[in-house]
């Protein structure tokens, strides 16, 4: 582990994380990443206990009862924590940020607490940029130095909802060792979208086979995604089309 | 009950509980470059559009030039112009003796389908996009513009105007009166079969702006 | 209300024939393609775009917040002008509306420019019944007609097909020699046009805007053929769904090119028209009737809901061409007259959701139609409007009921949640290489739909939370 100064007593160096369920179940290497990231920046992170879902399944298939649940039960968790709260995923971040809002308007005693934790919610590299700033891009290395070619994968959440769309190219940019390689039309959805892909896996696939091959004709290394859903969807994607291409989480590059 | 007043009624129902976004409570007016610049500099844009729409332009110093120019275009075509009070630069004589064959009135259909080329003046044109405004009239008749293969549109430097709100606000007093009002920016054109660009398909393939002082 | 008809085959059906369809890809790829790139020039060099942008919304829901009384005051304006103004409740009024003017004005035969509003309500056919001829004249539609097709794209109507099948058509249906060279097309398609349009008495088209000010009704096209269905026939006939409305001449003049822009990245289209009335006198050129059919048909029920924001559109197709979905599976699959994200909020909305519940489901919510739309609206927040309505009002597949409740069950019980995630990674290692499940026969509902398609990873042995508590102690 990083070593870190950490300054219990000063609550801008503290932050709650929020692994979410995917990170947790299927990518919990992403969420390790994220949270020694953090602590090496001088971060004290905390995990309020008992946090599972932010209710984005159940909301985004027109459960609104079902979603309510879980994500009141995961609101009010936060709402008893303090400080920013770090989420690395880009479409739970947005649940919490926009959605939320939605589907609790018709409890307008409930969205004080919704709106109170919404404003502290913050995807992973949107908090580093932002209380770290944006970091200054290296210098090349040693040119006979292999860089890794890495294509950067813009979630849909993260880039049009939340409008992060900096960070992370900045954060990856600002390392020596990897060369950021453009991709054709890299604005275009995957087409994970949660409970689609499967509910819609004749679509979902074939938005699938456009990226896959977009990122092998890109010549990249790897894909880095701030989003556990798209990385499963272009992992699990590549595979199966036998592309050697690697799927990380932007945190585990950067770590 | 009549379908008006149950769809009138059906729409104030509606208003009771429907979902609308919030309106700003004002917003800025628009700006435009085009319109804080000098007159001088719509001359150039107007051309510069129509160009780039594959438009003929002729731009000509004197009346008499223009007189020349539009001699020379309808010279031994059947024409379908505008009346000869509603032309610029008294160009009604100019049509009557080089054409084969004029029609500047009401006129039939079959003859109407048979003109070559059509000649009108212009209500404005406009700079920003190449457009010309022409209002329908008695005395600016519609097919002049939209029937032959060829249009020959003769403007006046005073006919200019920046863009379409300035063109809206001239023309304001006019558009009530008339049946229509119409504007023309380049040749027809469609791009239907395989978004390859074909010109002519229903009105006008060719376009020529005869632009006087 | 209006549900499929029983010939449309099941939206699953047809989504995967257009996505097994590499013909009807490459061309909707390609075409969206150049539309999407064209919108971003234009968007790129409007100066204040945003602030247009900000203009063209403002008027829209200006126009649906007062919807009432802007109806009304476009009908007395209309009327001064000397249009006659007449409403529709639903397709069967509206059809039997101009078929009532045509008769009483002793029309035959019919010109058509290209109108959405007169697809949605199945005019031709109604008409044709009636002894009425009706030929199309925008280009693509002209097409579709010969084909006896259906468009599948607002504005390209033929994006589907490649030149030589256009030429295929007129050579079976119009005796011509065969060629697939466009300007050749076209020419054939004028010339045959044009006779149809000398000859017609009658002239219908939509209206892409009704302005309240003037009383006056907004058309565009760039072939020319609105200013001959609206020039020629001596009786002229709008048909315009009542959200169509303008408040001001300003508000029209903004709204039709930012129209153009979203559409085809033009400034502005060709043959931009008002049509203000029929003509003034005897020796003057126009109709000499002009008929508005203001139709409502779903309209005002949408207005009543939650979906209201869609009756802003202006149907640009701007949401069609950047939507991944839209360009894997072209319009067809929609199987109604609007597709794209803006159709698969406005076909429920407009028929009702059963039997087109399906069409708000098939997004993955990106979002890109949003960050396009000229008037901006909520394209994602409607679809999911919608999805929560098909759950409340229309049966739901038992299976998805009980999934959805185990959801909810289990992630509000972390422990409980813990567990059934180790017996998902027994179920799955069981059926694994190297970490990862492959497409496998047998494998139950949402794992059968993921492994269709990519291969599904198995959960991790030791969770984010198993880490946290063993180097921090459970706190």
């Amino acid at each position: 582990m990083a070593d870190a100064t950490p300054h219990p007593s000063n609550p801008s160096r503290r932050v709650q994380f929020f692994a979410t369920c995917l990170v947790n179940d299927f990518l919990p290497e992403a969420g390790i990443a994220s949270v020694e990231l953090l602590e090496s920046a001088g971060i004290v992170v905390e995990r309020p206990r008992g946090l599972t879902c932010c209710g984005q399944p159940a909301y985004n298939a027109g459960f609104r009862a079902e979603a309510k649940r879980v994500a009141r039960r995961t609101f009010e968790l936060l709402a008893r924590t303090e400080g920013p709260i770090v989420v690395p995923s880009g479409s739970c971040a947005d649940m919490l940020v926009h959605q939320g809002e939605e589907l609790f308007r018709d409890e307008p005693d409930f969205l004080a607490t919704v709106r109170a934790v919404a404003a502290r919610v913050r995807e992973l590299t949107q908090f580093l940029v932002e209380r770290l700033g944006a970091p200054a891009p290296r210098a090349a290395a040693a040119p006979e130095r292999p860089r890794t070619k890495v294509a950067y994968h813009p979630s849909c959440h993260l880039a049009r909802g939340l409008g992060v769309t900096k960070a992370p190219v900045d954060l990856l940019a600002a390392r020596a060792d990897f060369e950021l390689v453009p991709v054709a039309d890299a604005d275009e959805c995957c087409g994970f979208g949660g409970l689609f892909s499967v509910k819609q896996p004749a679509i979902s696939g074939a938005m699938l086979d456009r990226k896959c091959r977009a990122l092998e004709a890109s010549g990249a290394d790897v894909v880095a995604s701030c989003d556990a859903g798209c990385l499963l969807q272009l992992a699990g994607g590549m595979r199966r089309r036998g592309l050697s291409l690697r799927a990380c989480h932007v945190a585990e590059l950067l770590e | 009950m009549e379908a008006r007043e149950e769809i009138l009624g059906r729409v104030r129902a509606a208003l009771r509980t429907a979902r609308l976004p919030a309106r700003p409570a004002s917003l800025s007016p628009i700006p435009s470059s085009l319109e804080a610049a000098p007159p001088e500099t719509w001359r150039a844009r107007f051309v510069a559009e129509l160009r780039a729409l594959e438009v003929a332009v002729h731009e000509e110093a004197t009346p008499e030039a223009v007189r020349a120019r539009v001699r020379a275009l309808v010279a031994g075509r059947r024409v379908r112009s505008w009346a000869s009070a509603a032309l610029p630069y008294d160009l009604g004589a100019t049509l009557a003796e080089a054409s084969a064959s004029l029609l500047d009135g009401a006129a039939e259909r079959g003859a109407l389908a048979a003109a070559e080329v059509g000649v009108t003046g212009v209500d404005a044109a406009i700079a920003e996009t190449g457009s010309l405004a022409l209002v329908a009239a008695p005395d600016r008749p519609r097919t002049a513009s939209l029937l032959p293969p060829k249009h020959v549109a003769v403007v006046r430097r005073a006919d200019l105007v920046p863009n379409l709100r300035s063109a809206l606000a001239r023309l304001r007093g006019a558009i009530p009166a008339a049946s229509a009002l119409h504007l023309v920016t380049g040749p027809s054109r469609s791009a239907d079969i395989e978004l390859q660009l074909t010109l002519g398909v229903h009105g006008p393939g060719e376009l020529v702006v005869v632009l006087g002082p | 209300m209006s549900a499929p008809e029983a010939a449309l085959p099941p939206f699953a059906e047809r989504v995967r024939a257009a996505v097994g369809d590499a013909h009807l890809h490459e061309a909707i790829d390609r075409a969206t393609g150049q539309l999407q790139a064209r919108r971003a020039a234009a968007f790129a060099s409007l100066e204040a775009a945003d602030l247009v942008r900000d203009h063209a919304r403002a008027a829209k829901l200006e126009v649906l917040a007062n919807l009432d009384t802007l109806l009304e005051q476009f009908e007395a304006n209309a009327r001064a002008n000397g249009i006659a103004v007449h409403w529709a409740r639903d397709a069967a009024e509206a059809q039997q509306l101009v078929v009532e003017i045509a008769r009483a004005a002793g029309c035959r035969r019919a010109v058509k420019a290209k109108s959405m509003v007169t697809e949605e309500i199945h005019l031709n056919p109604a008409l044709e019944a009636a002894g009425l001829r009706v030929v199309e004249t925008d280009l693509g539609e002209y097409v579709v007609q010969l084909r006896a097709d259906r468009p599948s794209h607002i504005i390209l109507p033929i994006i589907h097909l490649t030149k030589e099948d256009v030429g295929r058509t007129m050579e079976e249906r119009l005796a011509v020699p065969y060629t697939s060279v466009p300007q050749e097309l076209c020419a054939l398609a004028r010339a045959r046009l044009r006779a149809e349009f000398l000859e017609a008495d009658l002239g219908i088209s939509g209206g892409n805007f009704a302005i309240v000010e003037s009383g006056s009704i907004g058309l565009v096209s760039n072939e020319g053929n609105i200013r001959m269905v609206t020039t020629l026939p001596r009786v002229h006939v709008a048909l315009v769904g009542i959200e169509k409305l303008v408040p001001t001449l300003a508000d029209w003049e903004r709204t039709v090119q930012v129209l153009a822009r979203s559409a085809t990245g033009q400034k502005i289209t060709v043959y931009t028209t008002l049509v203000n009335g029929p003509r003034r006198s005897p020796s003057d050129e126009g109709p000499e009737q002009v008929h508005v059919i203001l139709l409502d048909h779903g309209r005002s029920a949408t207005l009543a809901g939650d979906e209201a924001e869609i009756l802003a559109c202006i149907r640009c197709g701007a949401c069609l061409n950047v939507c991944p979905v839209f360009r894997n599976i072209g319009g067809h699959a929609y199987g109604d007259t609007y597709p794209g994200p803006m159709g698969a909020v406005l076909t429920p909305s407009l028929r009702g959701l059963p039997g087109w519940e399906e069409l708000p489901q098939a997004s993955s919510l990106c979002g890109a139609c949003r960050d396009v739309c000229p008037v901006r609206i909520d394209l994602p927040r409607l679809l999911l409007s919608l999805r929560a309505k098909a759950v409340e009002r229309e049966p739901v597949a038992l299976a998805q009921r009980l999934l959805m409740k185990a959801y909810a069950f289990l992630a509000t019980r972390p422990r409980l949640l813990r567990l059934a995630m180790k017996c998902a990674r027994a179920f799955a290692l069981r059926r694994a290489r190297d970490g990862w499940v492959a497409r496998s026969p047998g494998l139950p509902g949402l794992l059968r739909g993921w492994t269709e398609q990519r291969d599904w990873k198995v959960p991790a042995a030791r969770t984010f939370d198993d880490w946290w508590e063993q180097r921090r102690g459970s706190a």
